[in-house]
């Protein structure tokens, strides 16, 4: 009996290695016991904002939930301290839906072009950065455009090799945040809270060291911005 | 006995099955990749060779352009080295190089092609080449040869099989453990990511650290084009006294719109050509350190020069003529007075709208501010002042010797002139500025900036203007 279940099983293992599968682009639901990424991001998020007082875990635990609670209660959200695609959509995290709307004729198709560009690339390099961190990426990106290191275009900067490590993972090509489409905006009408920086980088992840012999400008959130 | 033979037999042909379906998958998945790196690999060779031919163009014809004996002919040399500058810097940038290699060389083909063209556009206004001129193509001749003797050793080594752009995966004990060890990751740096590519890494030890160290090594180039050198470290034209961390922020409160409805998160000293001090800030009723605008107030004197809050946007209730005439209100209440409203445009419930500053009768466009205006309450969301800052001076204008009907007759006929004025601008290079004559004309649909130069009648600059639902911007 035993060694029937232990035989069914490794079919079932097999057949779950062989089948290719993706995962889902959207930030997933998340309820008591939940673990991950996205927890530490939802954590991340609250804790910013006052609600969460326990530590960036990744795990979902009693803290959390009183946390979410009394976020849905102060964002009009049924207080069921799961967060799914509304609770997501208030802490800013939810893919936005394409283009945004505004003015906008088919005259400036060329500027929004550029924008949506600009703000998917900043969502994969800054997503949970504070504002002023995600037009600071983006204007590291147009300052490059205009530096004589490096290409002419904004795709040629953008898509250019060991550039941006989004482009490498394909993060770069799922739907921009509500919150980053509005700093690609900020960033190509001229802000650039970088004080003109060329480069920025993690300094927690592992990078060359080439990189820190750059004059370094200022630190916003996770990132070092640099010249 | 025979029952037991059965129980085992399905599952043992169902692993089977499996199995032979994984073998498959895993060869169509190796030969997908194969293809896949040979496209690749055959897309940066031919993106590298491209790069080498350009580059030998540069040298013949920066060579042809030391000896040309006519400034006509030499204009046609320029112009074509521009160009080839453009296309190997284009196919440059798209090998994986490290950023260090990729900055040093693309920094030498941009500044080549600019130098290039900058010599063209002085030929064109009659300034012919200097010695000093003459001296640094020389110089950037014989860097170009050397850049593209380079390639050539490089190109050879290709030949003779002794590296690939994207060599495929081998399956051997290093690449299982690679696999293994190699995942992690995730995030994203400007710098560059940690493993991927390590391939060429054996070419990039030699020839080319030899390329870029002896470009690194290269003179600080300057000429009259917009990737010049000294244009990177210029002084603001704005000169004051440093001021103390407790006086910025004082000015910061006066200068901020809704300041006093909030409070400072954090500080941070921001060094540069303009220094700062940027201050964090949180709405007032809220607490934590998570904050939602930024101010930068100069260190020296105190002016606000960049201010980006980002609030969420509620239903537009003026137009942009409102948004403009608060505007300017609002620039006069921090002491920029005689600024006049530009170019406007209407994005995702807000309005940017460009000021210049107006001396006498003339439109000063170098000095400008930039606001970002929120269209349900009027509120400023965003200042940018920095260009105003590192242009704005005392500037002793002397009166035209064009005048406006003799500028006229420069511009076309067929375009219908609808405004005049005197208008200071930047010069092509974006080195000095130029008193010209402004005139607003439209041909059919299209509305055209023109510029005439005040004192010489020359065309400087040509912008059309791009209408639409959101008001209008220059191109």
């Amino acid at each position: 009996m035993g060694k029937r279940v232990l035989a069914w099983l490794m079919v079932f293992t097999l057949l779950m290695a062989v089948l290719p599968w993706t995962a889902s682009a959207q930030q997933p639901t998340l309820r008591w016991g939940s673990r991950g990424a996205s927890v530490s991001l939802a954590q991340r998020k609250l804790s910013a904002w006052g609600y969460y007082k326990g530590s960036i875990d990744g795990v979902y635990g009693r803290l959390m939930y009183g946390a979410v609670i009394s976020f849905q209660r102060k964002n009009g959200l049924r207080p069921d301290g799961v967060v799914g695609p509304r609770t997501w959509a208030a802490l800013g995290e939810q893919g936005a839906t394409a283009g945004g709307g505004g003015g906008g004729g088919s005259r400036a198709a060329s500027r929004a072009d550029d924008r949506d560009l600009l703000a998917r690339v900043i969502s994969a390099e800054a997503k949970g950065e504070p504002y002023e961190g995600q037009v600071a990426v983006g204007a590291v990106i147009l300052n490059r455009v205009s530096d004589s290191r490096f290409p002419n275009t904004l795709a040629g900067v953008v898509y250019q090799r060991h550039a941006f490590e989004s482009v490498s993972n394909g993060a770069i090509y799922q739907p921009a945040t509500a919150s980053t489409i509005r700093a690609a905006r900020d960033a190509l009408n001229g802000w650039d809270p970088s004080g003109g920086a060329v480069f920025f980088w993690n300094p927690s992840k592992p990078v060359s060291g080439w990189i820190w012999s750059r004059p370094i400008i200022k630190r916003i959130g996770a990132h070092v911005f640099a010249k | 006995m025979r029952n037991r033979g059965i129980w085992w037999a399905i599952p043992g042909t169902l692993a089977v099955l499996a199995l032979a379906g994984w073998g498959i998958w895993t060869w169509r998945l190796a030969a997908v990749n194969r293809e896949l790196a040979l496209t690749v690999e055959a897309d940066r060779q031919r993106n590298f060779s491209d790069m080498a031919y350009h580059v030998e163009q540069i040298q013949s014809l920066l060579g042809k352009g030391l000896v040309a004996g006519t400034t006509r002919q030499n204009m046609r040399f320029m112009g074509d080295a521009y160009h080839h500058a453009q296309a190997a810097s284009t196919a440059f940038t798209s090998l994986p190089l490290p950023a260090e290699i990729s900055a040093s060389v693309g920094k030498f083909l941009q500044q080549t092609g600019d130098f290039a063209a900058s010599v063209a556009r002085n030929e064109a206004a009659g300034r012919d080449l200097d010695a000093s001129g003459r001296a640094e193509l020389a110089r950037l001749r014989t860097e170009s040869a050397a850049l593209s003797s380079q390639l050539q050793e490089i190109s050879a080594g290709y030949n003779k099989g002794g590296f690939r752009w994207a060599p495929p995966m081998r399956l051997s004990w290093g690449s299982l453990v690679q696999g293994m060890g190699g995942g992690g990751g995730g995030g994203g740096e400007g710098g560059k990511p940690p493993t991927q590519d390590q391939a060429p890494a054996s070419m990039i030890e030699g020839t080319w650290d030899l390329v870029s160290t002896s470009l690194e090594q290269l003179p600080v180039m300057i000429y009259d084009g917009p990737f010049s050198d000294h244009l990177a470290d210029r002084a603001p034209a704005m000169q004051a006294a440093p001021i103390s961390r407790e006086d910025a922020e004082r000015l910061m409160r006066r200068q901020v719109p809704g300041a006093d409805n909030a409070r400072v998160v954090g500080v941070e000293e921001v060094s540069g050509n303009l220094p700062t001090f940027s201050f964090r800030l949180a709405p007032a009723a809220t607490d934590g350190n998570a904050y939602t605008a930024v101010a930068d107030v100069a260190r020296n004197g105190g002016f606000l020069v960049q201010w980006l809050n980002s609030r969420e946007l509620g239903e537009p209730t003026m137009d942009l003529e409102r948004a403009r005439t608060l505007g300017v209100q609002y620039l006069a209440s921090i002491g920029l007075t005689d600024m006049i409203p530009t170019y406007g445009q209407i994005m995702d419930g807000t309005a940017t709208i460009a000021y210049a500053y107006k001396q006498g009768d003339v439109v000063v466009y170098p000095d400008q501010v930039k606001l970002k205006i929120a269209l349900d309450n009027g509120e400023v969301l965003g200042v940018d002042a920095r260009q105003y800052l590192m242009a704005h001076h005392p500037r002793n204008l002397k009166a035209p010797t064009v005048n406006v009907a003799q500028a006229q007759k420069l511009v076309r006929p067929e375009l219908k002139v609808e405004r005049t004025q005197l208008a200071l601008i930047p010069d092509q290079a974006g080195t000095g500025e130029i008193l010209t004559h402004e005139f607003l004309a439209r041909m059919g649909e299209e509305v055209f900036l023109i510029y005439i130069n005040a004192s010489t009648g020359q065309e400087e600059q040509i912008l059309q203007q791009i209408q639409n639902d959101g008001g209008t911007f220059a191109l």
